[in-house]
């Protein structure tokens, strides 16, 4: 009984998580303006009309382009800034360290829509209004205070002796990061990387305030395009969203493997 | 190989110094072991060494150069660690061979070496085996391989064994010292356990608090301490200390019993009498210059008998290796063999 009870709260879990997902899938192959009218649940009349049209009448392929090109700026600098401050942090005993960190952590806590304006002014004034490297720029804001802190977390959990050995063993401080260290927190980076890479992604205040051709737009701020001021065209929203979607679902499939850790076990004790 | 002089050696974290000028000079192919309790500074006298800790003032000279200011790559050294440090993701042949693929060595003189120096170690069927699929005595083991590999000037252990159980740290033990018999390279060997420093050492440096209290061979630390932290320090089960004042027939204790010297030491002064366990014998109850106790515990290990005896509530341990037959709450005499007796007045050494 008790099985049958936890079944049915699994399956009923199961519903509420992968209903939307399934109603856009249906959403997007319904023609043109009749989604609305749908009034079963497995709908009969499918059509890649909309997917087509995203291609022939909007960028959308420019578009994932552009995000792909900021999200994985945004991610790999932030992760090369964040990896060598977590790490200067860990290992360094330096006065006011802590107060780095804190204010590091202080900055992540403030709301973005808070410094849109203010980075709006200074990105007027630095002629990075309308580029993509001004989003590249501002989403690296957004990624870097919590890639300092997490790489900081994964260096602490190493043992300062195996960079010890390493530095016997005739590497300088900079060859024991690389050879050693680095290797063992590899985990670590993906993890970094795939959090930068997907708050990259989704973010749309950035692109849609600081970049005015359209040509230039992320997909997140494509998506707002499908909606107009007195309708909005359901189907092909549906339909990016999907392709909005998927890239991430596969990153995160291809960095899964490497972001299980437990590569660390019996080197020391 | 080379000879270490540590000259006015000081270490401080920021105001506060823990390694306050100490000087030691380690002759070349020595094993010398460090020993002291817990924050005696032994281990930060080593990262020294090691160029892992700056030096604050004073000098290490390594050979005829001095390596204060070395980066660690650059100072011919190798050290084993309390934790093994062994890198995690590479087999156990990389381990051995890193050192070597760090100086640009050939792969396949690399390969040759690393074969040889598990032969050496007993490696040679676990070469390909990660760090994780070993046993601590065999991690250890790589360890040691991965510093002879490199045939350094100098050896450093830090507390290598601790991290064992009991059996396999005598065995280790008895294997290190083997390794050093062979390739005699300069050792400095860092422990808190006594026993390991008195069967491992060539020479022994008793640390406490940043300060050499006394440095000399096993033996003559035994045998000859220079001051009662030493006396209690080496040796287990440790020395019985006595304080009182000193008189004509010997030490003058609180309560009026008398411990006997083979000379009169003069004044009035207090000091400290030392005696091993084993220098103590069971007499006749009664008998001129005996100590009156009561057997609290008695311990037979087989090769030797313990016995734990309270008087006035100071603990006094004797050993034999006859078997008397005494029993808990008896009521016995002890008597020191005043040929055997450390007299102490302060922190120096009277006879």
């Amino acid at each position: 009984m008790a099985r049958i009870l936890h079944m049915a709260a699994l399956v009923a879990l199961a519903i509420v998580v992968a209903f939307p997902v399934y109603w856009m899938i249906v959403m997007a192959m319904t023609p043109l303006g009749f989604s609305r009218q749908i009034t079963t649940i497995i709908p009969t009349n499918l059509t890649f009309d909309n997917f087509a049209s995203l291609v022939v009448e909007r960028p959308m392929l420019r578009w994932l382009w552009n995000s792909t090109l900021v999200a994985t700026l945004a991610s790999g600098i932030s992760l090369v800034i964040g990896l060598s401050c977590g790490y200067a942090l860990s290992r360094l005993n330096f006065r006011g360290s802590y107060i780095v960190l804190v204010l590091v952590l202080a900055s992540q806590m403030i709301p973005s829509t808070s410094i849109l304006v203010p980075l709006y002014a200074l990105f007027k004034d630095l002629g990075l209004l309308n580029t993509i490297q001004g989003v590249v720029i501002g989403h690296i804001s957004l990624v870097l205070p919590l890639a300092i802190w997490m790489s900081k977390g994964f260096f602490d959990s190493l043992p300062e002796e195996l960079e010890g050995a390493a530095r016997l063993d005739g590497c300088s401080r900079l060859g024991a990061l690389w050879f050693v260290a680095m290797p063992l927190v590899t985990p670590g980076l993906a993890a970094i990387f795939v959090y930068g890479f997907v708050t990259s992604w989704n973010d749309f205040l950035f692109p849609r305030h600081f970049v005015q051709s359209e040509n230039l737009w992320t997909a997140a701020a494509g998506l707002t395009s499908f909606r107009g001021e007195y309708f909005t065209l359901f189907e092909p929203q549906m339909a990016a969203s999907i392709i909005f979607a998927l890239p991430v679902v596969v990153l995160f499939f291809f960095l899964q493997r490497r972001m299980v850790s437990g590569s660390l076990t019996g080197g020391v004790k | 190989m080379a000879e270490i002089r540590i000259n006015r050696l000081r270490k401080a974290f920021n105001t506060f110094e823990v390694v306050h000028g100490i000087d030691i000079h380690i002759q070349d192919g020595e094993f010398c072991v460090f020993v002291g309790p817990s924050g005696c500074g032994k281990s930060t006298v080593l990262r020294m060494v090691a160029g892992l800790e700056s030096v604050t003032s004073g000098e290490i000279v390594l050979g005829d150069r001095v390596i204060n200011d070395l980066p660690p790559k650059d100072r011919d050294i190798a050290m084993v660690f309390q934790n093994y440090a062994l890198y995690p993701h590479l087999s156990v042949a990389d381990n051995i061979g890193f050192p070597l693929r760090m100086r640009g060595i050939d792969r396949t003189i690399i390969r040759k070496e690393v074969e040889r120096v598990a032969e050496i170690i007993g490696l040679r069927d676990l070469l390909e085996r990660h760090p994780r699929q070993l046993s601590g005595g065999q991690r250890q083991r790589v360890a040691m391989g991965r510093a002879i590999v490199r045939d350094p000037q100098a050896f450093l252990f830090d507390e290598p064994l601790s991290n064992l159980d009991a059996q396999l740290r005598v065995e280790m033990r008895t294997q290190i010292r083997e390794l050093h018999q062979r390739i005699r390279t300069t050792t400095i060997y860092v422990t808190h356990d006594q026993v390991e420093a008195m069967t491992m050492a060539d020479r022994i440096v008793v640390l406490k608090d940043g300060r050499v209290e006394q440095s000399g061979s096993p033996l003559e630390i035994y045998d000859r301490p220079a001051n009662p932290f030493v006396a209690r320090f080496i040796g287990s089960p440790s020395m019985n200390l006595f304080t009182g004042r000193l008189g004509e027939q010997g030490l003058v204790l609180k309560d009026g019993a008398v411990l006997p010297l083979v000379r009169p030491f003069g004044s009035h002064d207090e000091a400290v009498y030392g005696v091993r366990p084993e220098h103590l014998d069971i007499v006749e109850v009664g008998t001129p210059g005996s100590l009156e106790a009561v057997v609290a515990v008695v311990e037979p290990t087989g090769a030797e008998t313990m016995i734990f005896a309270r008087r006035d509530g100071q603990e006094i341990t004797a050993t034999f290796r006859t078997r008397p037959t005494v029993k808990a709450g008896e009521r016995i005499a002890l008597k020191p063999d005043t040929s055997a007796v450390h007299l102490f007045s302060g922190d120096a050494r009277l006879n």
